[in-house]
């Protein structure tokens, strides 16, 4: 895929597999003779040897993660996880899910304390309460995820979280819900592999926690 | 407790938070009130506004005129959204917002004043409650600021 760089609509596209480049280019260690180098210089992300001003706080995020997060998403089927960098120079999401050649439509935001909010945008949870869309009773997590990928607009979101570079993600906070409200979020059974249970979540319990989760990254 | 004639003539009362002290209290802000002490980048607030919605008749529609007052202005995050009847017309929102830099969640709560059917013209007053915290402070003061805002009462003189 090619890279695309739209400054006047503020549209940066790449893959991961362009984006390792890049940081490699700028750190330098990129190789002239990479296609993938000369697919960002075709692009316009590399002019004449230097990263064009304005993929300057895409790179700035990449060099300077200190926390990330990966969103799994059912919704009428599985979406692509959208994972979340936030660095000292601000927010980074890349969309298009893991796959190394897939094009990611960047958003970037220039303050790391925008992290809270950003993450409460991809998850997407509904702001208006409602009847739980699932009862308390154990079931199996196939369950769930089976009634997120059938028509009806039941949703899960399972938010991954990693507070420091080359830490795990690990999952902090799994969340479902219908069109009309009624979130719920998700508990696993202890001892029962596979098994959850659903506890009724207020939507400012979802922000509250969201903001509690980003305070090692929003307070500097 | 602070108790304070607003621009409208009507007495607000808020239950402010320990520690808290009220500090402007003229003019269509009926009251503004913040921590005495406060170590963090932005002083967390709490203030009182009466304000009228013109064309607005019913509580939907002052919802609407609500939301699309704030995406043509602040824009953000909807974190929470509820309206209600009972005890009496209200509109509940929390938004996640960005403002000069700072990013912040600031939680309302709207006691709305419907207009009667016979009136001259369809209008909403509202009173309404708006505390504004950082983002990183949210977690520990959101269960006071919630009870705070949500704690207004509206009494006619």
């Amino acid at each position: 895929m090619s890279a695309l760089l739209d400054v006047e609509a503020g549209r940066v596209v790449a893959t991961r597999r362009q984006l390792d480049a890049l940081q490699s280019w700028v750190l330098g260690r990129g190789d002239p003779d990479d296609p993938v180098v000369g697919d960002l210089a075709s692009a316009g992300l590399i002019v004449r040897g230097v990263v064009h001003p304005a993929v300057n706080p895409v790179v700035a995020v990449l060099g300077s993660v200190v926390a990330r997060a990966a969103v799994r998403r059912w919704c009428g089927g599985r979406r692509p996880t959208v994972e979340v960098l936030a660095g000292a120079t601000g927010v980074l999401v890349l969309p298009g899910g893991h796959e190394v050649d897939a094009a990611q439509e960047l958003r970037w935001h220039p303050r790391p304390t925008a992290v809270a909010r950003v993450l409460a945008e991809v998850l997407g949870a509904p702001a208006h309460d409602g009847p739980p869309v699932f009862g308390p009773g154990r079931r199996p997590w196939a369950e769930l995820v089976a009634a997120a990928g059938a028509p009806g607009g039941v949703a899960l979101a399972d938010l991954r979280w990693s507070s420091r570079p080359g830490a795990p993600l690990t999952s902090v906070m799994v969340l479902a819900w219908a069109p009309d409200g009624g979130v719920v979020e998700v508990v696993p059974v202890d001892g029962r592999p596979g098994c959850v249970t659903c506890r009724p979540r207020a939507p400012l319990d979802v922000w509250t926690g969201l903001t509690t989760l980003c305070r090692q990254v929003t307070r500097g | 407790m602070s108790d304070v004639k607003d621009s409208g003539g009507s007495h607000v009362d808020v239950d402010l938070p320990n520690g808290w002290d009220r500090t402007v209290h003229d003019g269509p802000v009926a009251l503004v009130a913040r921590p005495r002490r406060w170590l963090g980048d932005l002083t967390p607030t709490l203030s009182v506004t009466r304000s009228r919605t013109p064309d607005v008749a019913t509580l939907a529609a002052y919802c609407d005129a609500e939301l699309a007052g704030i995406v043509a202005t602040v824009g953000g995050h909807l974190v929470h959204l509820a309206t209600s009847h009972r005890p009496r017309p209200h509109l509940d929102l929390t938004l996640a917002i960005e403002l000069l830099g700072i990013d912040l969640t600031v939680t309302q709560h709207h006691l709305v004043d419907l207009p009667s059917p016979a009136g001259p013209e369809p209008a909403c007053v509202s009173v309404v409650a708006t505390a504004v915290v950082a983002d990183h402070d949210w977690p520990r003061l959101a269960p006071i600021l919630v009870a705070a805002v949500r704690s207004i009462r509206v009494a006619g003189t």
